[in-house]
């Protein structure tokens, strides 16, 4: 990450770009969309572009000018997932532990307990954090952007995926005059 | 006993302001039933999703729907179409993973098309209108198919006869002439559905009947073709020969024209490198080809048709500089580098811009060979054709061999076919079609005229009409 002047050639402030791909996991083509997206609104518009993302992976292909910030380790901190990990894993782990000595009925054991974990996060937890998630990371995410991020120099704010729709329907909401919207279109003129 | 006026249903998506290309026949349809006695309700697409959704309206239409035709416009959930976020409801923006659960739960067990709502809007909103006034019948026209999942529930309900229009097909994909969607998919069964009820199921050409008769034998004697037409409101009630391509000492050049909306699944490349050969011809050397009307029927598609245009080798010599004359650079294109590729557009091709019905006229008049664009193959008639014929001007095909059109240019005296795609043989008959043009007389302008008058609108819909007619009569309801 490197950053910018934010004076264009001309004398006058360059036009800014907020991508927000929060869950990015989800789909592999949202990251290339917005490395892409980013691409252009560095090269053809002379934009700064800022990406938040909640994912720290697979953002290799980003062009090194756009502001990448990562909410994955605020995240990992919220209360809720790191009860979800104490009561469906750690807890469970820590009372089977000392039976691990027993033997092989200990390691039968040690496994039917990682396996039960992992059944009851992927069965349970995360189709019910999925509808949640967006909303957790809504404090996340303006806590970092209002710390990082100056929203009155930014034109357009480009929403990619579903999870990333509560927040930035609240930037909508906090900036009346600033596109807002799915479409991935490339152009700085605002949405009417 | 006397007779009351018939009361017809019409579930047309598509009507004006749309500017879709299957707004005419709907248009010419409720107009037509409206002169003959009958009372008509349109339920049609609403304005937001015109307006707003896919920006895709003409405002000038609305002038030629006859002023008796009762317009609806039920609701459509925009889901899909919504980009701004300020337009999402509270649930969409506070649970957006459920509500796409949500919607794509419907699509997938209630109806398999983004238009459901609209349908189920019409439902409800003809019932309450049934209730006051009943229908006698509902002709119902797709795209998009939901009109005849509507009429079909309608029928349910209150035992109304109802007529399918399939201006497109649903299950048959009529660019690649395979099924539409994969093996099992609801479509199929909703299509077998709506059939099996219909009182009639009507197709723009024998190709589509066919098929759909192959696919549904049981209701193959339901099953009828009326070709799309034109429309005389367009047109002038007589034709003159061009004006002379040499006339006295002033040498004009041949002037080609497409009419019509440009999409991407029209073979413009091959009309492109044709009229640049043609244009190697000595009688062809200036010839002009003027694009008229919409790029693409959605906003945003313009840039991409725009680069289709240009050469393979599109370099800005050429016409470049007359083309920058034209109506391109009154367009207020927003990006500077957009206007520059549209002002690369291959030699001698102009892009007009869209045009209203007077301009048509003129255009027609000012043309001396019409140039036949079409995507697809045996299925895809494009009821551009019929306006064509009607304007008696030589015209050459541009489109794959077998297309549904040639059944109606077959007989039409003035056809220049050079049976395929070939750049090559497209160029011999645009220079075969500008020596007839030059040598048009009005014996051969009237023998044209004749031929196209069989497809005049209020023809070709005539036995739709008496259909339409027997089964209101059935209901006590009678016309004229």
């Amino acid at each position: 990450m490197s950053e910018r002047g934010d004076e264009d050639v001309n004398g006058g402030p360059s036009p800014r770009v907020l991508i927000l791909v929060l869950d990015s996991r989800s789909h592999k083509r949202d990251t290339r969309r917005a490395a892409g997206l980013a691409a252009y609104y560095l090269d053809e518009e002379g934009a700064e572009v800022d990406v938040v993302t909640a994912e720290s992976r697979g953002w290799g292909q980003l062009d090194e000018r756009a502001r990448l910030h990562l909410l994955d380790k605020a995240e990992a901190r919220h209360p809720l997932p790191w009860l979800e990990r104490t009561i469906v894993s750690r807890v469970p782990r820590a009372l089977v532990w000392p039976l691990k000595r027993l033997g092989r009925a200990g390691a039968v054991l040690d496994r039917a307990q990682t396996r039960a974990s992992g059944i009851v996060h992927r069965r349970l937890f995360l189709p019910f954090y999925r509808h949640v998630r967006p909303l957790l990371l809504i404090r996340i995410a303006r806590r970092h952007v209002d710390r990082a991020i100056d929203m009155a120099k930014v034109s357009r704010v480009i929403v990619i995926d579903d999870t990333s729709v509560p927040f930035a329907w609240r930037l909508a909401r906090k900036h009346p005059g600033l596109t807002v919207t799915t479409r991935q279109v490339r152009t700085l003129e605002p949405e009417v | 006993m006397a007779h009351r006026r018939p009361r017809l249903l019409y579930l047309a998506f598509y009507f004006p302001p749309s500017r879709a290309s299957g707004v005419y026949r709907p248009r010419a349809t409720a107009n037509l039933l409206v002169e003959r006695g009958w009372d008509v309700t349109v339920f049609a697409a609403p304005m937001p999703f015109l307006r707003d959704a896919i920006g895709s309206f003409d405002e000038r239409l609305l002038d030629s729907v006859d002023p008796r035709v009762t317009v609806v416009r039920p609701d459509l959930d925009l889901f899909v179409w919504q980009h701004n976020l300020r337009d999402y409801t509270r649930f969409r923006r506070t649970f957006p993973h459920l509500a796409r659960s949500v919607y794509g739960w419907k699509q997938k067990h209630v109806f398999p098309e983004n238009y459901a709502s609209w349908a189920w809007a019409s439902v409800r909103r003809a019932l309450r209108m049934h209730a006051r006034q009943r229908f006698d019948v509902v002709l119902a026209t797709g795209n998009p198919f939901a009109s005849f999942a509507a009429a079909w529930l309608f029928h349910r309900m209150t035992r109304t006869p109802y007529i399918l229009d399939n201006r497109d097909a649903w299950t048959l994909d009529l660019f690649s002439e395979e099924p539409a969607f994969e093996k099992g998919h609801p479509a199929y069964s909703w299509e077998r559905r709506v059939l099996k009820s219909a009182s009639d199921v009507v197709f723009v050409n024998e190709a589509l009947r066919s098929w759909h008769a192959e696919r549904y034998p049981r209701a193959a004697d339901r099953m009828m073709v009326v070709p799309n037409g034109w429309d005389a409101d367009t047109l002038d009630a007589t034709v003159e020969p061009p004006a002379k391509i040499h006339n006295g000492r002033d040498e004009r050049r041949p002037r080609f024209s497409y009419v019509g909306t440009l999409t991407g699944k029209q073979p413009i490349e091959a009309m492109v490198e044709g009229f640049g050969r043609a244009r190697e011809h000595p009688d062809l050397a200036h010839a002009s080809l003027d694009l008229h009307g919409y790029l693409g029927f959605f906003k945003g598609s313009d840039s991409t048709l725009i680069k289709r245009l240009a050469p393979p080798s599109s370099d800005e010599e050429g016409d470049a500089g007359q083309n920058g004359q034209n109506g391109l650079s009154e367009k207020n294109e927003k990006n500077e580098k957009n206007e520059r590729a549209e002002q690369v557009l291959a030699p001698g091709v102009r892009y007009r811009g869209p045009m209203s019905k007077t301009e048509l006229h003129e255009v027609y008049r000012n043309s001396d060979v019409l140039v036949f664009l079409a995507g697809g193959a045996r299925y895809v008639t494009s009821g551009k054709i019929f306006e064509y014929m009607a304007a008696g001007r030589p015209i050459v095909s541009v489109h794959a061999p077998g297309s549904a059109a040639e059944e109606f240019l077959r007989d039409y005296p003035l056809w220049f076919n050079p049976s395929g795609l070939d750049p090559e043989a497209i160029a011999r008959s645009m220079v075969e079609a500008a020596k007839a043009a030059a040598g048009l007389d009005r014996r051969q302008i009237a023998e044209a005229r004749d031929y196209a008058a069989r497809f005049e609108r209020t023809v070709s819909l005539e036995p739709l009409v008496r259909r339409l007619s027997e089964l209101a009569a059935r209901r006590g309801a009678g016309a004229g």
